[in-house]
This record gives structure tokens, C-alpha cells and sequence, in this order.
């Protein structure tokens, strides 16, 4: 049995501006509470004050368009990302991190802000985020700032947020017209290592108009460490035409950039992932069509 | 101590509580719930399962405070497709006694969705449970026999 949690003040502030003072004050601020609460438990930490964001108006919106792009608000449970057409069409990558997540009762009451916020490299949201180029919008002594999630873990178990700083929203680029993602990942406990393994990637590609050769692509590996994307990787796919063997000369780029440990289990196991994120991206972005493909595949001619 | 009231199982239940109080705090040491053990204590292995607006949410995830406007439904609650899960696990024997409220309710939140579900769905249903004292394929029977007699009786689809 888990113990019970320690004392501590409940606010619930109306307020973003209420809510940063009281966070300045000492006040920990909480979403879903899927994190905090098992940290509270646990005795890990102890605050005089936690700060509900929950009954802050505006926070809990998500919209997804493929031209626009996703606004993930702070108070959206992850669970809501499931059942929306756009998020799971063209926004793959964080579709699936919340599909996988595990236990799947978790994204009832876990949030995407909440899972990025806690800046663990054991958390998904991120990977996926940073591979669809996701930024956190930030308030900010009364003023909205954004932070690019490339920049918002400086060191681990840190993020780029000061104190009374609220992130209010993670927001993604509407992709491509021809673009794709994925997110893969392994959550593993392997006989031989003590500690549990996850590794999770995550990919985009994307077309130019003629659909032929890929003109940008964006790689991520988290779960063994924070997320970080892979820039001689991701640039060593622009303009080549698709094809498997460059996606694992992208993979084993990527590895060489990453710095794991020399433990030939987690290398393999990181470069499948890799490699599968980006050939998943890569089917995804190619079976993209328009009307006049249908119509072309009806008649039996291609355009 | 904070008072406020929640509605539990369709009842209205004002306590008096800490800030502190979790969800699974609540049912437990102020309204006398016995159908929710608290299990890993990480939302993990599904045994404290409550019904948060129709969701499944761990209880011991959730502070209670903020859910005071929420409808909450236990393994306890009356209602009857809540009921016949109940009925069919028992039946059955399926799930040891610290997981069973929570296989009911993800059982009874899948068969609400639909009564038309397929040995696949119900497995699925069950994937945020760590459930090892009785096999999980007589789990998936017993919600199959419970979606048959929904079925039978006619609950819309």
C-alpha cells in the first residue's frame, strides 16, 4: 500500500497571473497530477503549497489542422489527442506516443504539458513533440514566450522554464502536404540489466511538390536519455530519394551522434527504432495523395 | 479541511476533507468504499480504477479536491452493465480479489461503448492491468458472457 501524501494547501487560482504568484511563492504547480502525485507519495518531495492549473479558463483547448497545425492547452488530458481525425492522420508521432502509453488509463488524468514538464527520459511526449518540431508557449511575468522543446531541457531533469513560469500550451507547424511521423518505442525489463529499458524515436519526412526525393527530415531518440534530434542525420536525408538502406546509414548517423553506451544490446535495439521511426514517416508521407490520385487509380493510369 | 461534496455512484456526498486527500483516500477512509485497493500507488497496475466522468482513472493518480464537480462511479456503483460485469466476473472467477474493481469498471467503460465487443476489444481493454493471480483469457470470458447478456437484454448499442 502506497502511503497517504503529506499535508500541503490546495489553490486553485482563476488566474495565469495568480497562479505564477503562487507558484513564485513556493507553490508547485500541478495538471493531471500523474506525476506529482506518486513524487508526493513517495516523499520525494514535500511542498507547503501545490497549485492547481485546472480551473485557469482557456487552458483546455486542442486543435488539430493540417494546414495550421495542433495546440495541445496545458489542462488537455493526453487521452484527448485519441479520438481526433487530424491529430491521428497527420500529427502520427504524438498519436502514437499516447496510444502507447503505458498504463493507457494514465492519459485520463496525465497531460501532455504535465508529461513534458516533468523533463524525464523516461516520458514520451517529448520525442514525439520534437520530432513535429513542437514549441512550448510559455507564460511568463505576464507576457507570452515561446521556448522550442530542441531548447527546453538544458540539463537533465531541468527545463527551460524559471520559477512562476506556466506553460500554457505545446503547439506543432501544420507538416507538409506530403509529409509523415512516427513514434516507436521499447519498454522493456531485460533479464540481463538491472534497471528497466525504454528507448523511444521519432521521425518526419517530407516531400517536395513533385513527390520524389525527400526535402527535410527530423530524427529523435529519448527514453535512455532527454530527447535530442540528430542534425547531420536529419541533413544527410534531404534531397536523396527514399530508400531503406539510407534510412539505416541515417540510423547508424544518428547512434554515432547520440553517444550511448557502448552496450551492443541498447546500440541495436536504438537503431532499429531509428530506422523504423523514419521508414514509418517515410510510407506515411508517401501514401499522402490527392483527389486526383483517386480518380488516376480508378481508371488504372498513373499521373 | 476543506468541505465539499461529490457525487459518488449518483449519490451526492459532502465530506469534510485535507488538501492532501487523494481520490482513492477519499472512497477509502471517508466514504467507506472497500472495492478500491491502493496497489502500486503509480496509476500502473490498474487495481484502484474508478469511473471519473465515464473515464477510467486511476484513483490513486488524482487529488479528490479538483474533482469535486465530477460524476464518479466505483466498482460498487448499481448501475447495470456495472452490475453485470460484477456478476459475470464473479461467476467466472476472474481477477484476484485486489484487482477485480478495477477490471469491472475498464470491463464496464468498454462494454458502455459498446456491448458488441470481440475477444480482441476486451483483451485490449484490459492492457493497463497487471492482474496475474487468475489468467486473463477468464477475465476476457467473463466480459464476453457479460457483453452476451447486455446483448440479450437489449442495452443499445
Amino acid at each position: 500500500m502506497s502511503a497517504r501524501l503529506p499535508p500541503f494547501d490546495l489553490h486553485e487560482p482563476a488566474t495565469l497571473d495568480q497562479a505564477a504568484a503562487l507558484i513564485r511563492a513556493g507553490g508547485v504547480p500541478m495538471l493531471g497530477g500523474a506525476t506529482l502525485i506518486p513524487l508526493l507519495a513517495a516523499g520525494n518531495i514535500a511542498p507547503a503549497s501545490v497549485v492547481s492549473l485546472n480551473r485557469i479558463p482557456g487552458l483546455d483547448r486542442l486543435y488539430a489542422n493540417p494546414k495550421v497545425g495542433l495546440r495541445i492547452g496545458a489542462q488537455v488530458r493526453a487521452a484527448r489527442l485519441l479520438p481526433d481525425i487530424w491529430t491521428g492522420k497527420r500529427f502520427a508521432a504524438i498519436h502514437e506516443a499516447v496510444e502507447q502509453l503505458d498504463a493507457p488509463h494514465v492519459g485520463n488524468s496525465g497531460t501532455v504539458i504535465g508529461n513534458l514538464c516533468a523533463a524525464r527520459a523516461d516520458y514520451d511526449m517529448a520525442v514525439a513533440l520534437m520530432a513535429l518540431e513542437g514549441v512550448v508557449r510559455v507564460h511568463s511575468a505576464g507576457r507570452l514566450r515561446d521556448i522550442a522543446l530542441t531548447a527546453f531541457y538544458p540539463a537533465p531533469g531541468q527545463t527551460a522554464l524559471a520559477t512562476g513560469d506556466i506553460a500554457v500550451a505545446v503547439e506543432c507547424p501544420g507538416p507538409g502536404t506530403d509529409a509523415g511521423s512516427a513514434f516507436k518505442k521499447l519498454d522493456l525489463i531485460p533479464r540481463h540489466i538491472d534497471a528497466p529499458r525504454k528507448i523511444s524515436a521519432a521521425a518526419t519526412v517530407t516531400y517536395g511538390v513533385e513527390r520524389e526525393r525527400i526535402v527535410a527530415a527530423t530524427l529523435v531518440l529519448g527514453g535512455v536519455a532527454l530527447p535530442r534530434r540528430f542534425p547531420r542525420a536529419e541533413a544527410s536525408l534531404a534531397g536523396q530519394l527514399p530508400d531503406p538502406a539510407l534510412f539505416a546509414t541515417a540510423a547508424r548517423t544518428a547512434l554515432r551522434e547520440a553517444g550511448l553506451p557502448a552496450d551492443p544490446v541498447l546500440q541495436a535495439q536504438a537503431f532499429a527504432l531509428l530506422r523504423d521511426a523514419l521508414g514509418q514517416a517515410n510510407a506515411r508521407a508517401l501514401a499522402r495523395h490527392d483527389h486526383f490520385d483517386d480518380v488516376a487509380d480508378l481508371v488504372g493510369e498513373q499521373p | 479541511m476543506t468541505r465539499a461534496t461529490f457525487t459518488v455512484n449518483g449519490t451526492a456526498r459532502p465530506v469534510d476533507i485535507p488538501a492532501e486527500t487523494r481520490l482513492i483516500d477519499l472512497l477509502q477512509d471517508h466514504l467507506a468504499m472497500t472495492v478500491s485497493p491502493d496497489g502500486c500507488g503509480t496509476g500502473h497496475c490498474g487495481g484502484c480504477l474508478v469511473l471519473v466522468d465515464d473515464r477510467p482513472v486511476a484513483a490513486c493518480l488524482s487529488l479528490a479536491l479538483p474533482l469535486r464537480d465530477a460524476r464518479i462511479e466505483t466498482a460498487e456503483s448499481a448501475e447495470s452493465v456495472m452490475a453485470t460485469v460484477r456478476q459475470a466476473l464473479a461467476d467466472h472467477g476472474a481477477g484476484c480479489p485486489a484487482c477485480r474493481a478495477g477490471l469491472t469498471i475498464a470491463a464496464t467503460h468498454a462494454l458502455r461503448i459498446s456491448p458488441w465487443i470481440t475477444a480482441e476489444e476486451s483483451r485490449a481493454s484490459l492492457l493497463g492491468h497487471r492482474c496475474r493471480c487468475t489468467a486473463a483469457e477468464t477475465t476476457v470470458a467473463a466480459i464476453l458472457s457479460a457483453a452476451a447478456a447486455l446483448q440479450q437484454r437489449g442495452v443499445p448499442a
